[in-house]
């Protein structure tokens, strides 16, 4: 093997090296970039701080530095830690976890235009929110934003109960449980609007901005559960990586190869569903990452899925932080982020596209 | 076409033939009934209304029009203003959709495709809301048909820009699609924009355009996005074999002769402009174009042959039914794609579940 050559004159071998070593290389360069944007996105605010103490002020908090109250490094360590950092880490985790289960939806489904809503996740939890906020019907009696985001977790859980429990009484193929998917979001989504008709002014403009998603007041508690779920998911969705690769031969070869497809399939929309579910309880409905950022993955390092899976976490939190940023530096906070993302992220996807169309065969 | 051997032994239930013909006929008699029950309740739905007008009345007040010309009383000018063309918009514009989501699905090879994959419909809801927010009219046809015009040019841009790349180079059908996404994310972000700086009144009237209604048409219109779609859909059914083999694969159509991009393209450009048509009058009703062709393919199979002409009957019957029914729930009429979805999701659910045939694409 190692002396059979390739077109470009060296050995298969040193090839493999070094498309493995480009793989590392992209991860490597975003995680630097994620780095600097974080630096970068700390200074933004009212209070101006320098961008190069950005990173000496977080490693004195993580150290357990502590400054007298009411001095500048107080107000600084305040500021960054307490107000800016947890919507900037926010950012990241949503994106990471959007990006990773769009990543593996698109693999199982075998479709590149599947995302983590596909399965009807987000109209469910959309429902469930406008629920709250219209009507002011909520579990657990509490009306609010805990409410809201109750009412969000359970109802986009219900789609994927229906299709756990349709797998039982008919074959799930990828096109079956998409063609589900789309039935019970139409539903949601219709239902939705039956409740928003009628709704004063106000109440529609809250469902609204739920329905566009948000970043904005992000506290400390409210990133536990997304970051717990997003650390347990991506280290679930590493180990079976392999698995996804296999699945993409198609149903039949997955089987030969050992993999019983279907219920692959099944258990793992399972874990995207709660972790899709976790980020939009908190954030609304944030498009556009979920199914581009896999994408741009793909084009610089291929489809081989242990790479894709972790580059996408990155890829994803890089992006939606990215855009976070200019919205904040730029035009005030009224402008949603998804439409932020997908103005700017748009042009530079479709020029992507075009570069490489011969890639975008549908090899997922 | 008959093959000689099947004569005199045509009642052997295990013969593939027998059974290739049966299903043809099955097809065949689908198309037929669907059809029927389409124009059917097309004119039934001339009677439903809001204002109480007789059953039989109604279609005497449409005769002695025909025969006798107008006479200008109420209930004429409700039938003949409101619902003829209430119930024609809604026939085409189900069986365009639809037929135009039957194609897509084929040629692009993907379940979730539907008439407005390739950003139509964000275009055409950037030209609205130009429209109605900013009051901007790119033709100079005055404020009436603002909203018009503006949508059904700006739904064609997303076309415009897959044209131009697939002639630069042969795109795949998964980069068509990408790029349709892509265009689709960067003008409804524009739209959202947009949406902020609008009153509370220009947002109400944006939010009912995209939901699409069919109540606000005349006659001429309706006739107008008739003609449009009888002539797109008869150009895209010549297409029908190319559209089996694009189904396939690009490399099998190849084969066999057919070339995958340009049929693709000249595929894309007709459908683009049948819904954009379609659009510009109704804004964007969504469900039809895309479950419609998914629950005849559960009841006939995806041969495009049959699928594309049942799928548009299916579509006309199913926005006619649904259209009736927005019209006698509720003192304001609930918006017909808001109907169609509620009752449309639950029976394409049972299709999916009960039917043995599955859809595939």
């Amino acid at each position: 093997m190692e002396y059979i050559e390739t077109d470009n004159g060296y050995s298969i071998v040193e090839e493999y090296n070094a498309s493995i070593s480009r793989k590392f290389v992209f991860m490597g360069v975003l995680v630097v970039a994620l780095f600097l944007v974080v630096c970068v996105a700390c200074t933004i605010g009212s209070r101006s701080i320098d961008v190069l103490s950005i990173p000496g002020i977080l490693w004195n908090h993580i150290l357990g530095v502590t400054y007298p109250a009411g001095s500048v490094g107080w107000w600084d360590d305040y500021i960054v830690w307490d107000v800016r950092l947890p919507r900037i880490l926010g950012a990241m985790v949503a994106g990471a976890s959007l990006a990773i289960c769009g990543a593996a939806v698109q693999s199982l489904m075998n479709n590149p235009i599947a995302d983590p809503y596909t399965m009807g996740i987000s109209s469910g939890a959309c429902f469930g929110a406008v629920l709250a906020i219209i009507v002011g019907f909520s579990f657990g009696n509490t009306v609010g934003t805990f409410g809201i985001t109750l009412n969000a977790f359970i109802f986009g859980m219900i789609p994927v109960a229906v299709v756990l429990m349709l797998s039982r009484v008919m074959r799930m193929s990828p096109v079956t449980l998409i063609l589900v998917g789309v039935a019970i979001s139409q539903f949601f989504g219709s239902i939705t609007t039956l409740v928003s008709v009628g709704a004063d002014e106000e109440t529609l403009q809250g469902a609204y901005l739920w329905q566009v998603g948000s970043l904005n007041n992000f506290v400390w508690d409210d990133l536990t559960l997304m970051t717990i779920l997003l650390v347990m998911g991506s280290i679930a969705l590493y180990v079976v990586s392999w698995k996804f690769n296999v699945i993409s031969l198609g149903d039949d070869n997955a089987k030969a190869l050992g993999v019983d497809a279907e219920k692959f399939r099944l258990i793992s929309m399972a874990v995207l569903a709660v972790m899709t579910m976790s980020v939009v309880a908190y954030t609304g409905i944030i498009g556009f990452v979920g199914i581009i950022a896999p994408h741009v993955v793909r084009y610089v390092i291929g489809s081989d899925n242990k790479f894709v899976i972790p580059a996408s976490i990155l890829a994803g939190a890089l992006l939606l932080l990215c855009a976070d940023t200019v919205s904040r530096l730029f035009i005030a906070e009224s402008i949603p982020v998804g439409a932020m993302m997908a103005f700017i992220g748009g042009p530079v996807f479709i020029y992507l596209v075009i570069r490489k169309n011969s890639m975008f065969k549908g090899a997922y | 076409m008959r093959f000689p051997s099947l004569v005199g032994r045509a009642d052997r239930e295990g013969d593939p033939r027998v059974l290739y013909f049966k299903g043809i006929a099955f097809k065949r008699r689908f198309i037929l009934i669907v059809g029927i029950i389409a124009v059917m309740a097309g004119i039934l739905s001339f009677s439903v209304g809001t204002y109480h007008i007789d059953f039989v009345e109604t279609y005497r007040i449409i005769w002695d029009y025909l025969a006798t010309g107008p006479d200008g009383t109420v209930n004429e000018r409700i039938v003949w203003e409101l619902r003829v063309p209430r119930g024609i918009m809604a026939i085409f514009v189900g069986g365009g959709l639809a037929a135009a989501g039957c194609v897509m699905q084929s040629m692009l090879r993907n379940p979730l495709a539907d008439p407005y994959t390739t950003g139509v419909s964000s275009g055409a809801g950037l030209g609205a809301s130009m429209a109605i927010v900013l009051g901007v009219s790119i033709l100079p046809l005055g404020d009436t048909v603002s909203v018009i015009s503006n949508a059904f040019l700006m739904s064609l841009i997303p076309a415009a820009i897959i044209l131009a790349i697939s002639s630069m180079k042969r795109i795949t059908s998964t980069s068509m699609i990408l790029v349709g996404i892509g265009v689709m994310y960067v003008f409804s972000a524009i739209t959202q924009m947009l949406k902020l700086i609008a009153t509370p009144t220009q947002m109400e009237e944006l939010y009912r355009w995209q939901l699409g209604s069919l109540s606000e048409c005349t006659l001429g219109e309706a006739f107008l996005v008739g003609v449009v779609v009888v002539l797109c859909v008869s150009a895209l059914y010549r297409y029908k074999n190319h559209l089996n083999l694009l189904s396939i694969g690009d490399d099998p159509s190849l084969t066999m002769g057919v070339n995958p991009w340009r049929t693709r393209v000249v595929c894309l450009v007709i459908v683009s402009f049948m819904t954009a048509v379609v659009v510009s009058f109704t804004g964007t009703i969504g469900f039809v174009g895309l479950v419609a062709p998914q629950m005849v393919r559960t009841f006939i199979g995806s041969d495009n042959r049959y699928l594309l002409p049942a799928s548009m009957m299916f579509g006309a019957a199913f926005l006619v039914a649904c259209d009736v029914m927005s019209r006698m729930i509720g003192v304001g009429g609930i918006p017909v794609g808001v109907v169609t979805a509620i009752i449309g999701s639950p029976i394409f659910l049972y299709l999916l579940v009960k039917r043995s045939r599955k859809p595939t694409i």
